[in-house]
């Protein structure tokens, strides 16, 4: 599912202008990062994108629009699982009733994937952070959405436990060839993850440098490749991460 | 359920209080030797005797069946407005100060209110009890829903989960807390008006009973009364409301 964004404005009711001018064209099937600095908006662009903010000035067009955004999964910062809710009644929840038996085989062909199988009826407050955030990955992955929209899920975990996550995220991509953006401000998994890296600028945001990444599949978050390209860039743009593109003048 | 009757002696001291309390009560009551504190033993044998007379039972019906009508109407009144009013700032701007003001009148004066209005019947006895319940329901019930995560919510929307599914799954769970809250102090709040409502108007239950005592000036007869209420109160709480709440609070172990 190609995603087209054309914003113009985007401003709380607080004042604050979190988007400017904004265009950005996702190809069907295409893992997109977008990089910027804290508190440029990312979170705010992904929730609109996902139909979770609408006071907004601008088109985001989601084509195949008879029930788009049941066609969307979110993973948020947070697993935000019902904590109520075992495992497995978590994953059903996200399927309408109608189809649940039909998915039982997959939920539970999923959570072997990623090793849950035994969890499937433990509640949240039983599982660890990364057990929690492969079960909203799951959820995500269960219907087999068009369009995954990651809010910097593998924040906040230890770094094996992220590249773990980011592996099964990779995987169930490539399993389902769906659309992916993913927000985040560390470069270095952007280059790794993504077909393309979007950079924006700080508040207002706007977009500052779109860079596609040539590395073959798989890579690996410390391999020499991603270290030099991290670097190569920094060394063409040094104030990137900043949001900014002020090339260093030649000597 | 079998479980929760069970005494768990390592609480011995729930139990030694009760008992050093009915000694001393028998000491002084001996002591003092008047007609206004018989002794525990005296209300015990009253006790037995009412229960076996019948009489005991058929007031004690009687209250029940009307705690239970007032609780239940009062407690689905009170939980769907409390909902909407949290919900809905409109709606909440609305009734409010209707609330407020309903919270603020006596027990005392809906119940004369309801009997002047509707007659000494036992609808009028209902509402009266009711109506003095819903505001505090409703209260609690706002907060509740006021304080429920949005994350959640949005969880929901995005993955364009049912309203149906959304409600009871992702909302209702979240206001358990605050329905026990509302339930518990509702039911302690009810016990209490029913009795005066019957005591005022209606010619049985517990309530009816005290005032006939309290017209003879059986002492006795109140205290073995009191006792029965207090007991089967602690029973329903120790075999419905009690393994309720647990039952629906197994997630946060």
């Amino acid at each position: 599912m190609s995603v087209v964004l054309d914003i113009h404005n985007k401003t709380f009711a607080n004042g604050t202008q979190a988007l400017g001018q904004l265009q950005l064209q996702v190809q069907d099937g295409e893992f997109v990062a977008i990089v910027a600095p804290s508190g440029a908006g990312k979170t705010t662009l992904l929730r609109m994108i996902a139909g979770l903010d609408t006071e907004y000035s601008g088109m985001i067009q989601l084509p195949s629009t008879s029930s788009v955004q049941a066609e969307t999964a979110f993973l948020f910062q947070e697993p935000r699982l019902m904590p109520w809710l075992s495992v497995i009644d978590n994953i059903r929840l996200v399927i309408p009733k109608a189809q649940r038996e039909r998915y039982e085989p997959r939920i539970e062909l999923l959570l072997k994937q990623v090793g849950l199988s035994q969890f499937a009826k433990a509640y949240p407050k039983e599982l660890s952070g990364g057990m929690a955030r492969r079960v909203a990955l799951i959820r995500a992955f269960v219907r087999e959405p068009k369009l995954l929209l990651m809010d910097e899920p593998f924040q906040a975990l230890d770094a094996p436990t992220a590249n773990q996550l980011r592996q099964m995220v990779l995987a169930l991509w490539q399993s389902t060839r769906c659309t992916v953006m993913l927000v985040t401000h560390s470069l270095r998994e952007a280059l790794m993850l993504a077909d393309r890296v979007v950079f924006l600028s700080s508040r207002p945001s706007q977009l500052v440098l779109d860079y596609p990444v040539h590395l073959p599949r798989p890579r690996a978050l410390e391999s020499t490749e991603i270290h030099q390209l991290y670097q190569s860039l920094l060394t063409q743009y040094p104030d990137l991460l900043s949001g900014s593109i002020n090339e260093v003048e030649p000597c | 359920m079998l479980s929760t009757l069970r005494i768990d002696w390592n609480q011995w001291g729930r139990v030694a209080s009760l008992v050093l309390f009915i000694a001393l009560w028998q000491l002084v009551a001996l002591y003092a030797q008047t007609k206004v504190l018989p002794t525990p033993t005296a209300v015990f044998s009253r006790l037995g005797h009412e229960l076996f007379s019948g009489e005991l039972l058929l007031h004690l019906g009687m209250t029940l069946v009307r705690v239970a009508l007032a609780f239940t109407g009062a407690m689905l009144i009170g939980v769907v407005l409390g909902i909407v009013m949290g919900a809905k700032p409109r709606w909440n701007q609305w009734l409010d100060n209707l609330l407020i003001l309903f919270l603020n009148i006596p027990a005392l004066v809906l119940i004369i209110l309801c009997y002047v209005w509707f007659g000494l019947t036992e609808t009028a006895a209902i509402l009266a009890v009711a109506l003095n319940k819903i505001p505090t329901v409703a209260i609690t019930l706002r907060e509740g829903t006021r304080a429920v995560d949005k994350g959640l919510l949005e969880v929901a929307q995005v993955y364009r989960v049912s309203r149906w599914d959304t409600f009871w799954q992702v909302y209702w769970p979240q206001l358990y807390p605050y329905l026990f809250a509302a339930g518990r102090n509702g039911l302690a709040l009810i016990w209490k008006i029913v009795l005066v409502v019957e005591l005022l108007g209606r010619s049985n239950g517990i309530g009816f009973q005290l005032g006939t005592f309290f017209q003879y000036f059986d002492i006795t007869g109140i205290l073995a009364y009191t006792v029965t209420f207090v007991a089967v109160v602690l029973l329903l709480e120790s075999t419905v409301v009690r393994p309720l709440e647990k039952r629906l609070n197994r997630w946060r172990a």
